[in-house]
């Protein structure tokens, strides 16, 4: 996507993968989950932002992908400061090494805390054991351990267990899906166990996910305990929950007699639950649970953050970056409506095609750009194309591609944020710094940001529009409200410009974090 | 009688001429002879029992002659008398009866799918199980529900959806309308990527056709809304007539379309034209009248609405329907509170 740093670099324009920094030990390991420095986005260039804020901390980080065929090309400039990247996929399929056929035979203490473990999950997740029960399970999750992957795969002991659980809680007939479903599930942990007894020393972790980045903070913290903090920008959980509400990969091999529509299938419930319970063993792991906004943390507490645990950490940006810029803008807003961000379906690419439809209605002249990288995911980017193009809208909606954000806010009337699912978006802050107001879905943090928190920040006033989910009607109507009236977009860029510098600039967000690494190292010390 | 006769004699003249020891002359001449006299004795035998035959068996009439004549000629007077035996026997039935063993066309009832009640899987309660109050996990087996739900009917409940306050449940109404949406534009951009190819005129008629009811789904669906909805049905009517000129041969589905989008963009007297066409080359009154009830309605024509109505009343049409039929002829009974709460939604 585009971004306000400078070290993001263009996938095109990388030619070669620089060598990964390795260091024994560093001050603060980030755990990574499909962000930095591969994937071009918000949380990416916030633990960009994050990592050159503090020049004097050495950083390391764990990338965590599915695998590598997911990923192109580095997409940030990594660091200096950053000593230690180390790059592990959990879906990949190394090539199997020849194996004798040997008998492989669990420890029956191991197997009846498996059991106990298994149970509590089912009926109590929490159940003050479960986070003692799971990690100290874990500890035997590795080559040689009383429960090596291999006693996963091959003891009878673990087929037998499989073999109960089936016909004890599995609402589907098919034993044969219902077995490679957990082995499925369960084989990433095995990875993640390994991945931990490799990394680096580390005197804080900090992940910026629950998932399988929140569990690697979790085995780290278990076998050396050190502070651990989870910035959580989105909630990994809720969105994990909607792509497997929908996943058509899951199967449902319920008969029509017993087939209730109400009713997730029950592979579906597995996946859904697999990822409740990282999250909340997660939650009881951390330190400190950062949520962006009130919202998120609330929804936080309600997946079982401890409240003592929990704050609000806003994102912030560099507003004296974006603050010259304000001066070279038209006197009046162009009617060129803006879209920064990949283009992928969570941004809702194409809720914002069809809202120019409207717009062009009632101002002809009027642009939509895209702005942000199209090879995330292809197929997404050509249906935008061929929407654009149905819609008889070629010719005035522009696909850029990567921008510089300095060179494209001064000649922009809106930042225009059409996604479905955001968290607190740096790009409508940029925006603001800049001077544009927002047009924007009711998502995340945007309502804030528009309206302001009760208090001081509501009396600076509306900067901006909110409008509901995939609504190009409302959406195309509140750009032209803001772009057919001066006065209107004029009040609403200057109350952008005093929010941003009131409440979202970054030194506000670095000093929160320094004290929380400052406190994290001095409990070392 | 005088064909039963005339076969008769050319019997017993073929069984002289077989009897005259002419056959077993060796000449060629006298084979000549005989062989001429026995196929003309064969052809007189021939026309006459093809005359004789029941009229369901001369529909075809070479090969109904050209069978009894050679029965008579391959098989001298043996065949010719068994012929006979058969047609006395089969005239002895009544000649009514006869008659009406001719085959005729019967028409045939007409199922519209139309006028049938769509299952609303209990709109109003998954709405109800849909409201803020209700617990989290019952909203989401609510939604989930509308997975099964025919899409005009679930569509609306999951467009209000997308305003509401919890996540999940806004993001799931978005992915189903979003799955139901991209289904039709993928079968949209194949059509029109198939238009791009040298077709066949009856090809391309037939992908214009589809077309133009692929957009017609988006609006049907409600899939589409204010400027979008107003393109993509100019884009339904650009296909519609695509299709029309490219075979001009009137087609009532095609009409009954045309008459639905002019309708939907308000061009209610061309609406009313194509209504009536399609009705005319055969679209089952049971569909189109209501669509020029309500095109009356819109015109104040209340009489006009009424004798539209009155026509609906013998045909097979959706319960819904019926209701307002019974209102608008007078039919209506309201003496049950019941009744009265289906009309409310009129």
């Amino acid at each position: 996507m585009t971004t306000s740093s400078n070290s993001v670099t263009s996938a095109s324009s990388s030619t070669s993968e620089p060598t990964l920094p390795k260091a024994d030990s560093v001050d603060v390991l980030l755990l990574l989950e499909g962000t930095f420095p591969y994937v071009a986005g918000g949380v990416s260039s916030w633990v960009n932002q994050i990592i050159r804020a503090y020049p004097e901390l050495r950083f390391g980080a764990i990338f965590i992908g599915s695998q590598p065929s997911d990923y192109g090309a580095m997409r940030y400039a990594l660091p200096d400061n950053l000593v230690h990247l180390d790059v592990v996929y959990l879906a990949e399929n190394k090539p199997s090494a020849k194996i004798r056929p040997t008998k492989v035979k669990a420890d029956p203490d191991t197997m009846v805390q498996v059991k106990r473990m298994h149970e509590l999950f089912q009926t109590n997740i929490r159940h003050p054991d479960c986070p003692h029960l799971f990690s100290s399970t874990m500890d035997e999750a590795h080559a040689g351990g009383k429960l090596s992957h291999e006693t996963f795969l091959h003891s009878e002991a673990a087929w037998e267990h499989i073999k109960d659980s089936y016909l004890r809680y599995s609402t589907d007939p098919s034993f044969v899906d219902y077995f490679w479903t957990i082995r499925t599930i369960h084989t990433p942990l095995w990875r993640l166990r390994e991945i931990a007894q490799n990394c680096p020393k580390a005197r804080i972790y900090h992940s910026v996910s629950t998932g399988y980045a929140g569990v690697l903070g979790l085995l780290l913290k278990h076998q050396n305990p050190r502070p651990y903090i989870l910035s959580e920008h989105g909630i990994y959980v809720k969105e994990r929950k909607i792509d497997l509400y929908q996943a058509q990969w899951i199967k449902d091999n319920r008969s029509v007699f017993d087939h209730d529509p109400s009713q997730v299938s029950y592979y579906r419930q597995i996946w859904i639950r697999f990822f409740e319970h990282l999250g909340y063993l997660t939650y009881q792991s951390a330190d400190h649970i950062v949520a962006l906004y009130e919202a998120n943390r609330q929804r936080q507490l309600a997946d079982g953050a401890p409240p003592e645990r929990t704050s609000n950490i806003p994102n912030g940006i560099d507003v004296e970056r974006f603050a010259p810029l304000r001066a070279i803008r038209p006197a009046s807003p162009p009617p060129i409506l803006c879209l920064i961000g990949r283009v992928v379906p969570i941004k809702d690419i194409k809720t914002f095609i069809r809202s120019m439809r409207s717009v062009v209605a009632r101002l002809p002249e009027a642009q939509a750009w895209i702005a942000g990288p199209e090879e995330e995911d292809p197929d997404y980017a050509q249906e935008c194309h061929e929407l654009a193009e149905r819609l008889g809208l070629a010719h005035c909606i522009k696909f850029m591609g990567f921008q510089k954000l300095t060179d494209i806010l001064p000649q922009v009337g809106l930042v225009v944020l059409s996604s479905i699912s955001e968290a607190l978006p740096l790009v409508i802050l940029e925006g603001y710094a800049a001077g544009v107001p927002t047009v924007s879905t009711d998502v995340g943090s945007c309502r804030q940001l528009v309206y302001g928190l009760p208090g001081d920040d509501a009396a600076i006033g509306v900067s901006g529009r909110i409008v509901r989910i995939a609504d190009p009607e409302a959406l195309g109507a509140a750009a032209l409200e803001l772009l057919t009236d001066d006065a209107a977009w004029h009040s609403a860029s200057q109350a952008a410009i005093r929010r941003v510098e009131a409440y979202y600039a970054q030194h506000m967000m670095f000093d929160r974090y320094r004290n929380l690494y400052t406190e994290g190292l001095a409990w070392q010390a | 009688m005088n064909n039963f006769f005339w076969a008769i004699a050319a019997i017993l003249a073929d069984t002289a001429l077989f009897a005259s020891g002419m056959p077993l002359d060796s000449s060629v001449q006298t084979f000549m002879v005989v062989a001429t006299l026995h196929a003309g004795l064969s052809a007189v035998l021939a026309t006459c029992a093809f005359l004789l035959l029941p009229a369901r068996y001369r529909q075809s009439k070479a090969w109904a002659w050209s069978l009894m004549f050679n029965f008579a000629f391959i098989a001298p007077v043996l065949g010719p008398i068994g012929i006979l035996l058969i047609i006395h026997f089969t005239l002895i039935r009544k000649t009514d009866t006869l008659g009406l063993a001719i085959p005729r066309t019967i028409e045939l009832p007409v199922y519209d799918v139309q006028a049938h009640e769509t299952p609303r899987a209990g709109q109003g309660a998954i709405r109800s199980r849909l409201t803020i109050t209700a617990p989290a996990k019952v909203r989401m087996q609510s939604l989930l529900t509308l997975q099964v739900v025919p899409s005009g009917v679930a569509n609306p409940i999951l467009e209000d959806l997308l305003g509401d306050e919890t996540d999940d449940v806004r993001l799931v109404a978005f992915g189903m309308l979003d799955a139901a949406e991209k289904k039709l534009s993928v079968q949209i951009h194949r059509t029109q990527k198939n238009l791009e190819k040298t077709l066949s005129p009856k090809a391309r008629h037939d992908a214009f056709r589809h077309l133009a009811e692929l957009h017609w789904e988006l609006i049907y669906e409600a899939l589409v809304q204010g400027e979008l909805r107003k393109h993509v049905l100019t884009e339904a009517l650009q296909c519609l007539d695509a299709a029309m000129a490219i075979d001009p041969a009137l087609d009532a589905g095609l009409l009954f379309l045309k008459g639905k989008i002019l309708l939907a963009q308000g061009q209610n007297p061309a609406s009313e034209t194509a209504f009536k066409a399609a009705m005319h080359l055969g679209q089952p009154k049971s569909s189109v009248l209501p669509y020029l009830a309500d095109l009356a309605f819109q015109q104040r024509a209340f009489d006009e609405v009424r004798a539209y109505m009155r026509q609906l009343l013998p045909l097979q049409v959706s319960p819904r329907t019926h209701t307002i039929i019974d209102l608008w002829t007078g039919r209506d009974h309201f003496q049950q509170f019941r009744d009265i709460r289906i009309l409310q939604h009129i």
